[in-house]
């Protein structure tokens, strides 16, 4: 656990492990915490369980053994039906951007909103804004499928924090991008987390870790290093 | 803002349409919804004859007055008639003419004339007014008491059959319906089912945003009830036409090889429930299929 920060902690593990089915771990004895407010990402190579750890974190799927707290609550203690509140305080990018491609970007952005029964005429200023702010100002009409791949991710994470979470979660944000927008996505994230949010980013791509990141080393389902960057 | 951003008031629907699936099961339903209009009006008119039949019969009394040893019937029938007036309840006896009682018998004799000496038994039709029912064996044993040989026929034979064949059409109307009922569920879980497949990156996406599950089962129920509105509208409304079609058969026919047929209001009413109980079947299953859905994949 890092306890530099004086931060209550957002997210804990302790001593989690993760198996689909009857396999082999996949995920083995993980445990860190993280407080308000932190940037976190966690590194290793393809296959090393980030993704699946990313999974426990936004509630995809439950550990089959371990603690995990997030807001101060055990998970495995939560009801189904309290499950959707603790998500909308947590925004999710996945690597395959989860956009649906008969809504425009301008409904896929919004879709956190209209699930809580939001009017679209509340919200829709601070959409149009936020769409500016990731550069997605020209495309609000426009349908994902003729989206660039950047232009994706920005959509995705516009969607991501359009409810303002407490945590933003990005798996492999810079996959499918070239490099200068990877970077302008980090510099994104930074801002954001400058702005109270706490980021936690799985990645295998360390130039672009800034500096006051936590950075988490994954390696066969195994945390192997934490330090900061 | 531009205009341009001003026009995107209306979001789009969040399930796509599905033209293909959607045509298909628009097609099961509105037959179904057909089936169940007319096996519903069915019900309505076999009730609503049941209960004219009845109220006729429970109204009135024959009573067959024999001719006695001479031969001589008009004075028994005179003897009937003074005791049916003074008898409870008895509101109105009408003699019927020898004519009506030979008419009678033609469609067993023929109109052939008959004999004169021929012995004919005199009817009695005999009203009763209105919540009365004629005490059979009271009368029988006043017509005994004053010599008469009389059958009495108060109709309860018939009431009975009346009662016993509408029960029968009931029971078959209900499982009709119950039928059609489990087809439409199960025409809208299997739909649901394989909209959910179809659809499950909206489901992943709304689960992942936040939704919560009667947010999702109601995006699917809310699409699945208008489908079911719609069918049902087409469906009774064909139901209707064809039921109008008949009418026209019916009044050509003068009635001999169908029943007078008529469509009044409340046989519109009866066809409009069907969309709407159609909405309702469609959207619950809906609801519950889904719900059943995330709660076994998407709920671990």
């Amino acid at each position: 656990m890092n306890n530099t920060t004086a931060n209550p902690p957002y997210i804990e593990f302790d001593r989690v492990g993760l198996r689909y089915g009857r396999g082999e771990e996949v995920l083995s004895d993980i445990s860190f915490s993280l407080p308000t407010g932190s940037f976190n990402v966690i590194t290793g190579p393809s296959g090393a369980g980030k993704t699946s750890l990313l999974k426990l974190l936004y509630l995809h799927m439950r550990p089959s053994r371990g603690l995990i707290s997030l807001f101060g609550d055990d998970v495995s203690l939560l009801d189904r039906s309290a499950i959707p509140s603790l998500k909308r305080r947590m925004g999710v990018v996945l690597q395959d951007f989860s956009l649906i491609n008969h809504l425009s970007v301008f409904d896929n952005v919004g879709l956190p909103l209209r699930v809580i029964g939001k009017n679209v005429q509340t919200y829709q200023d601070d959409l149009i804004s936020l769409l500016k702010w990731v550069g997605l100002s020209e495309r609000i009409h426009a349908r994902p499928s003729t989206l660039s791949g950047g232009e994706k991710q920005r959509a995705a994470i516009a969607r991501a924090i359009i409810g303002k979470p407490d945590i933003l979660i990005a798996d492999e944000p810079t996959g499918n991008i070239d490099p200068v927008m990877g970077a302008r996505l980090f510099r994104l994230f930074t801002e954001l987390n400058r702005l109270g949010t706490t980021i936690i980013i799985a990645t295998h791509d360390k130039d672009l870790i800034p500096d006051e990141a936590h950075v988490f080393d994954l390696n066969a389902g195994t945390l192997t290093k934490e330090r900061s960057s | 803002m531009s205009a341009a951003q001003k026009n995107m008031h209306v979001p789009g629907p969040i399930l796509p349409k599905d033209k293909k699936g959607d045509r298909q099961l628009f097609i099961v339903m509105a037959i179904l919804a057909f089936l169940a209009t007319l096996t519903l009006l069915a019900v309505k008119t076999s009730y609503q004859m049941s209960a004219r039949w009845s109220s006729d019969l429970e109204n009135t009394v024959s009573i067959q007055i024999k001719p006695d040893a001479q031969g001589n019937s008009v004075q028994s029938t005179e003897t009937a008639r003074d005791i049916l007036v003074k008898f409870s309840g008895v509101d109105r006896v009408e003699i019927l003419p020898e004519a009506r009682s030979k008419a009678l018998l033609e469609p067993w004799l023929g109109s052939v004339e008959l004999p004169a000496d021929l012995p004919l038994p005199i009817l009695l039709d005999v009203s009763l007014a209105p919540g009365y029912t004629l005490d059979v064996e009271a009368l029988s044993a006043a017509f005994k008491q004053a010599g008469l040989r009389a059958d009495i026929d108060d109709h309860s034979r018939w009431r009975k059959e009346i009662k016993r064949s509408t029960r029968t059409a009931r029971i078959l109307a209900l499982l009709s319906l119950t039928l059609v009922v489990i087809a439409v569920i199960s025409a809208v879980i299997f739909a649901v089912r394989a909209g959910v497949v179809q659809h499950r990156l909206v489901v992943d996406v709304l689960h992942q945003v936040g939704a919560n599950m009667n947010y999702t089962a109601r995006v699917f129920s809310l699409r699945f009830a208008l489908s079911g509105l719609k069918a049902g509208l087409a469906g009774s409304i064909g139901a209707l036409f064809v039921l109008w079609l008949l009418t026209l058969l019916s009044s050509f026919g003068g009635g001999i090889l169908l029943p007078l047929l008529e469509i009044n209001l409340s046989d519109i009413y009866f066809a409009l429930a069907t969309p709407l109980a159609m909405a309702v079947i469609g959207g619950l299953s809906a609801q519950r299929t889904v719900r059943n859905i995330l709660l076994r994949e998407i709920y671990p």
